[in-house]
């Protein structure tokens, strides 16, 4: 685990991130769901951004999931181990769910289209969102343990 | 499993807080621990046993449920 001072860093990815994403947004989500890359919106600068939203988002997410918090003991470890097995568990159903929709949409599903589908061009499945939706489970399952132990002392 | 850390904590006069910077945790552990939400690692417990002067078999009891597991 990284130094909790590296969580400042992701933070600051992440704003750098949303900037970009606000500022150029047709542009950037266009660019996001094309599988060929001859496709992407012809515009100034717009092929930058989307990449760079793409790089900031991954270093951010990263970044923010895997830094230790101010006060890291072995409860939080534990309750980081459980949302890490959730998220496996939710990212595998995801992706499962999504096999399923491709093959009754009448796709063929090829390995190139699999890996496409697991690194980058959506969105939902790819490998930061992965540990985005890590990080989400892992706060909220935080923010829920001490919310019961408040509840309970009083 | 159940533990009287709550009442040992009475009796030395020590806050959750106190308990918590001694056993090198937050203080949200130790008031997991108490309330049964949390199982401390052997170190932890034996680092809680140690603090109030007492074995582990003092502070923590195994409960029927934890045999079934």
């Amino acid at each position: 685990m990284l130094p909790h001072s590296w969580k400042i860093v992701g933070r600051v990815l992440l704003a750098l991130c949303l900037l970009l994403f606000v500022s150029c947004f047709r542009a950037v989500v266009h660019d996001m769901f094309q599988v060929n890359s001859a496709q992407r919106y012809d515009s100034f600068g717009a092929g930058w951004a989307s990449s760079l939203v793409v790089i900031f988002f991954s270093i951010g997410v990263v970044l923010l999931a895997f830094s230790q918090e101010y006060r890291e003991d072995e409860r939080i470890i534990h309750i980081r181990q459980q949302a890490l097995a959730r998220t496996v568990i939710l990212y595998l159903f995801v992706l499962a769910l999504n096999l399923v929709a491709n093959l009754v949409l009448g796709r063929m599903l090829s390995m190139d289209s699999l890996v496409q589908v697991m690194l980058i061009k959506r969105t939902f499945l790819c490998v930061p969102a992965f540990i985005l939706y890590y990080l989400l489970i892992f706060k909220l399952s935080l923010w829920s343990e001490n919310k019961k132990l408040s509840r309970d002392e009083e | 499993m159940k533990n009287n850390i709550r009442v040992e904590r009475a009796r030395a006069r020590m806050s959750q807080q106190e308990l918590a910077e001694k056993a090198g945790v937050i203080r949200q552990t130790i008031a997991a621990i108490e309330q049964g939400r949390f199982n401390p690692s052997t170190v932890l417990a034996l680092k809680i046993a140690c603090i109030f002067g007492l074995t582990v078999e003092q502070i923590f009891e195994l409960e029927d449920s934890d045999w079934e597991k």
